[in-house]
């Protein structure tokens, strides 16, 4: 492909930044995680579907549900997980376990860490978790929490 | 579906991790210009170019389409430009196929290219495609997402890491064939199972390599594609679908796949895929996903898909060889990627793949996977079938 040119380069660098906007319905759901430590969800008047992180919409049905929220019980079950091993450039310093997680009551899943593991050994770690296993949100003290999803953690009952 | 269209030729560049002697522009016409020789065609035959290029982050560039739209042949031309994440080639297609079909345009070139290769790490850069505000704290990436759905796999299909090792032994093996294949290496079911972990259940020879390249492929009019071309490859039948289900959800992203192929196979009257198509280039980055397709796509039922790896179904000895060009598994310029699955199953049914030529076929499958059914974002699946009639 070459023609024992020297081929040239030069460094670049993507340094941006952004404020991003939660808009109501999410602002809504941070503040009563924040302010109440409570998870609320929006359900649809038509297929009854729950939805978390709450829309303000029904994609589904094309309705607005941003008035119906209904509060979720703080457990669930770990319905797909991975365990990173990997350390990527800017995410967090492995290992953990990512998972999807479904809340009682809700048709959707979250994203979050499955937390209180002991992952020095990860075959054993591995053991642990399955696909289908009960899980509980525990939030931090008041004073701590700032309206992210951050303010909880998911842990194995 | 409108006008029938045809494929009339394809060009690619070769693929690596970093094409050090060209530019962006350079790539775009390496594919632009080979897509035109392949057809025998001058850039005074092309109606309209549709260009693919997906998020800019991995390039580092703001719309380089506007970069390289004179590498695309677009001088004074209708040049558009089509971004569904890894769907993009594929959509890139189907929207070359609409201008067509609409009798707006009688011969329109697609192309598509990416360079992954500027970027040291593009799951940096694929974390950021999710809601910023619920889901970016998790780390987040496209590895990690279809690892998830690979743990979920494992427990729905029944399938081991083993049987995905053999998938990716398989896929190297093939790339050996392909002439433009970016990664080709020997490798065992030992060396994948040993290879280290980069998210359980996915081991880095499960993953697929980040490349630098483009294809093109030229879709003519009935009328025009007769004239051009020995053996014009017919777009019998296609389907594209979007959905935002999550993992766990119900009619997960599996589901996804079966809904567009049997759009796709009701367009093209394919009613029993392991007897009617001979070969798949499907769009699977991870071993895991390829075992997938062998359900999803109709070629099996979801208790037998462990049975068909193991009898080396999808093998090129066996009944319908899947990716004989070594797939996405061996070569990954993200916005091309699902355009060169077109561009290889039309060669398959030209009759040009050389050592990767599948024998006697008469129809064959091209998919796209693009987006990431997680918070924020979403999945944009793709089907076409191609036949010689």
């Amino acid at each position: 492909m070459s023609n024992n040119i020297e081929l040239l380069s030069i460094p670049g660098k993507w340094d941006l930044t952004y404020n991003y906007t939660a808009g109501e319905t999410i602002s809504k759901f941070l503040i009563e995680i924040r302010d109440n430590a409570r998870i609320m969800a929006t359900k649809c008047t038509q297929c009854n579907r729950v939805i978390v992180p709450p829309r303000s919409y029904c994609e589904r049905c094309f309705i607005s549900i941003k008035d119906n929220w209904v509060e979720l019980e703080p457990s669930g079950t770990l319905e797909a997980y991975t365990i990173v091993t990997y350390k990527f450039e800017g995410l967090p310093d492995p290992p953990y376990v990512i998972g999807y997680f479904r809340l009682m009551g809700a048709d959707t899943t979250i994203p979050h860490f499955l937390a209180g593991l002991e992952l020095a050994d990860l075959e054993n770690a591995r053991g642990k978790v399955k696909v289908g296993m009960p899980v509980r949100l525990i939030f931090k003290d008041k004073e701590r929490r700032e309206g992210r999803m951050t303010d909880f953690r998911i842990e194995p009952v | 579906m409108g006008r029938r269209v045809g494929i009339v030729g394809t060009g690619q560049t070769k693929y690596r991790s970093k094409r050090r002697d060209c530019s962006a522009p350079d790539l775009v016409y390496e594919a632009t210009s080979s897509a035109l020789a392949d057809a025998d065609l001058n850039l005074t035959d092309i109606d309209a170019i549709v260009f693919g290029l997906a998020p800019e982050a991995l390039d580092g560039i703001n719309s380089m389409d506007k970069w390289c739209a004179d590498a695309a042949g677009a001088r004074n031309k209708s040049f558009i430009r089509v971004h569904t994440g890894g769907a993009t080639g594929s959509s890139v297609a189907n929207a070359a196929v609409y201008h067509v079909a609409s009798g707006m345009f009688d011969t329109v070139l697609a192309v598509a290219m990416e360079r992954v290769g500027e970027t040291p790490d593009a799951q940096t850069i694929l974390n950021r495609i999710y809601d910023p505000v619920v889901a970016s704290d998790f780390g987040l990436n496209i590895i990690n997402h279809v690892a998830m759905e690979t743990s979920r796999g494992m427990e729905t299909y029944g399938f081991t890491e083993e049987h995905m090792a053999m998938i990716s032994v398989k896929n190297h093996l093939n790339a050996f064939n392909n002439p433009y294949a970016h990664l080709r290496i020997n490798v065992t079911v030992e060396d994948v199972l040993k290879s280290p972990v980069v998210c359980w259940p996915l081991k880095l020879l499960d993953c697929c390599p980040r490349s630098d390249g483009a294809c093109a492929v030229i879709f003519a009019s009935e009328k025009k594609a007769k004239k051009m071309a020995p053996v014009p490859v017919w777009v019998n039948g296609m389907a594209a679908l979007t959905d935002i289900t999550v993992p766990g959800e119900v009619r997960g992203g599996q589901e996804q796949i079966r809904m567009t192929a049997a759009r796709a196979y009701q367009m093209a009257g394919i009613d029993n895929p392991k007897e009617q198509i001979q070969v798949v280039e499907c769009y699977a980055p991870f071993s895991s996903l390829e075992l997938m397709y062998y359900e999803t796509l109709g070629f099996c039922e979801r208790k037998d898909v462990v049975k068909l790896v193991e009898s080396g179904f999808g093998a090129m000895t066996g009944k319908v060889p899947f990716v004989p060009s070594g797939g996405v598994m061996c070569t990954n310029p993200i916005g091309a990627t699902a355009l060169i699955r077109i561009a290889e199953a039309a060669i398959q049914v030209m009759g040009k793949g050389d050592k990767r030529q599948v024998p006697d076929v008469t129809n064959a499958l091209a998919t796209g996977y693009g987006g990431s059914p997680g918070p924020g974002s979403a999945s944009f699946v793709t089907v076409m079938v191609l036949g010689k009639k």
